[in-house]
This record gives structure tokens, sequence and C-alpha cells, in this order.
């Protein structure tokens, strides 16, 4: 989601990390081909499948889903298909927060 | 064009199904029979796709709306007594419940409710009591409104629910009731108290079955994945081979994102 990297790229000095789990099939170097090719430099976890482990566990049905977590980890909201500028708005809300 | 929406949420909802519940979870490869329906089911979609080209080729939605697909050439017609012939010949078996239910999904498309309604019978009289029909129950397109329906979440919701009914009394086999309680609860997502009750219920009553635990993953969100508590954390390894922890993050506001390219 080319909002997400332009929202990592923009607060990389800030107490904020963009934290990816992804569920493309394919192996190690399948997602890293990917990600380097989009320029993507943010952490992802890789799945393999859309029935990986983490997304098994925490019950995602759709995609993408996001979970925002403040700094204590506490989760402070969820999305199901995302507005980038909602997100966007309560991530700096959250960072101001942290201060 | 807001008559449209509704089934534009149907389709999400449904994509939304297919990814939660992917097809044959015990992967053997197709018999013979099977690979005759299948091979039928892609000649329908050639069919299919050559009947509607003209809407897809519209440009505008004022070219779309000046589309005139001919009823009478819908190549469902041809098609449904093929499926009905193979789920004939292949009856009680794998292949002939796969033939219902393509030959179910061509007569929805037809808007011939009768039709559907009598393939939908056969499956319950010779699967009622199989794993492969409860898959079916997760997914099973409700009948087309009527004519002069409108066709809103809520009719379509309970068209569903008027099937799941019918399933419901019929069959004792606790895969497939699981599955109507779990068709159930997410018929009901709006309002998560009551698809929480329905999936307790499916946990205490059909526990070793699929369907429970799909409901057990639902619990568990509804429990622990709501704001204001802690993320649960997870070890994982990422793209590189290292491994991390949700738990390395704590101090910083994070954007946990399931995603893929696809």
């Amino acid at each position: 989601l080319p909002h997400i990297k332009e929202l990592a790229t923009s607060h990389k000095d800030k107490p904020f990390a963009v934290v990816g789990i992804n569920s493309d099939s394919g192996d190690r170097s399948d997602l890293q081909k990917r990600l380097e090719g989009e320029g993507i430099t943010y952490r992802n976890a890789l799945e393999g499948s859309t029935s990986g482990p983490i997304a098994t566990a925490w019950n995602v049905r759709g995609w993408p889903t996001l979970y925002v977590l403040d700094g204590n980890g506490v989760i402070r909201r969820k999305f199901v298909g995302v507005n980038p500028q909602e997100l966007k708005n309560l991530v700096e809300e959250l960072l101001k927060e942290a201060r | 064009m807001t008559v449209y929406r509704p089934l534009g949420v149907a389709l999400a909802m449904l994509l939304l199904l297919a990814m939660a519940f992917p097809q044959g979870q015990a992967q053997r490869p197709p018999t013979p029979e099977e690979a005759a329906v299948t091979a039928l089911q892609q000649e329908y979609q050639r069919a299919l796709q050559e009947y509607q080209r003209p809407l897809v080729e519209a440009r505008t939605d004022e070219e779309r709306r000046q589309v005139r697909l001919d009823p009478a050439k819908h190549p469902g017609r041809e098609f449904l007594p093929r499926f009905r012939e193979l789920a004939t010949r292949y009856a009680r078996t794998p292949a002939g419940l796969q033939a219902l239910i393509q030959g179910r999904a061509v007569a929805l498309q037809l808007g011939d409710a009768p039709a559907g309604e009598q393939m939908l019978e056969t499956m319950l009289a010779d699967h009622g009591s199989t794993p492969a029909f409860a898959a079916y129950v997760l997914r099973m397109p409700a009948p087309p409104p009527a004519p002069g329906e409108r066709p809103t979440a809520e009719l379509m919701n309970a068209k569903i629910e008027e099937l799941l009914v019918k399933v419901e009394a019929r069959t004792t086999h606790p895969e497939v009731r699981g599955a109507v309680l779990l068709r159930r609860a997410f018929l009901h997502r709006n309002d998560p108290d009551r698809a929480l009750a329905l999936y307790r219920e499916i946990d205490a009553k059909y526990g070793p079955t699929e369907a429970a635990k799909t409901a057990r993953a639902a619990i568990f969100e509804a429990e622990n994945l709501v704001e204001g508590k802690v993320a649960p954390d997870f070890e994982a390894t990422d793209a590189y081979g290292e491994k991390f922890q949700l738990s390395d993050y704590r101090g910083k506001v994070v954007v946990l994102e399931f995603w893929g390219f696809w």
C-alpha cells in the first residue's frame, strides 16, 4: 500500500514503526524481490499464504487489515480496508500523545 | 445505481469468505468425474463471458445502460440441463455434489428459483451429512430477489436465513450444523454480541469441527483483538530470515499491516 510506505518514510525519525505481515504465496526470496522492487524498507513477516500462522491466530479474514498500537502495545484502532487520511491522522495523534 | 450496491457488498463478502475458507482442505487430485464437472464449469464461464462481453466493453455508465442482453440467449439455458445431467450421472458422489452446486448457481443466474430449489433439495437428500456440503453452507448464494423486490442487504440476508433454517431441519451432522451457525454468525457480523453468542454456541456444541476452529478464532479476536487491549505478542521471521517479536516494538507507535501484493 503506497500510503503506508509514505507513512513509514515520513515518520522515520520518530518512535514509529510499520510492521507488515505479508500473506503473498511464495518463499523468502520471492518476498525479498517484491519488497525491493517496490522500495519497501519496513519490516515484513513472511507468512507464505493467506492462512499463515499470524493471520490465522489474529483471525484475519480480509486484506488489508490494519491494527494501530500505541507505545504501550495497546490496540487503539482496527481497520479492515483503510482510509489513508484517517490512518495518518491517528498515527500523528498517537505520536503527539507519546511525547 | 444504488440498486447495485448491495450486490457489490455481497460480492465483497463472498470474496472474504472465499479467502477465509480455501477450497479443499485435503488436497487430492480430482477424479475423472470431478474433472468432467470442472470442464463443463469452465466451458460455461467462457460462454457467459462471451454473452456479457457488450457490458464489459462498454466504457461509460451511459454505454452500459444502453446495453441490452437478450435473456433468451443466456448460456445458462443451454448449460443448466447439462449440469443436471452430470448431477444425475454422478449422483451421491463428490462430483455429483459439485455438479449440483454449479447447476444451482446457473439456475440462480437465470433467475430460475424453482430449479435452484430443486438442486438444493437433491443436495440435502444426497449430501446433507457430508463435510463437503458443510463447506457449501458457508458460501451458498441466496436466491435472487423476486421481481419487484429490492435486493437490499437485509433482504438477501433474510433469504440466506431461510435457506439455513431449511438445512438445519434436514441434518444432524455436526459439521453441517456447525456451518449453519457459523454462516448465521457471519450474517450478524454487524451485531458483534449476537455473532459472539453464536460463535460460543458452536464451540460448545460442535467442538471438534472445522466450524468450531473458525469460531474459536473469532472468539479469540473478540476477546483479545479489540481497542483498549494489549495486543497479543507473536514471534515471526522476516523477509531476510531474522526473527522478531511484536513486543520488540514497545515504546513505538506501530501500524501492524496484514497485506499482500497479489
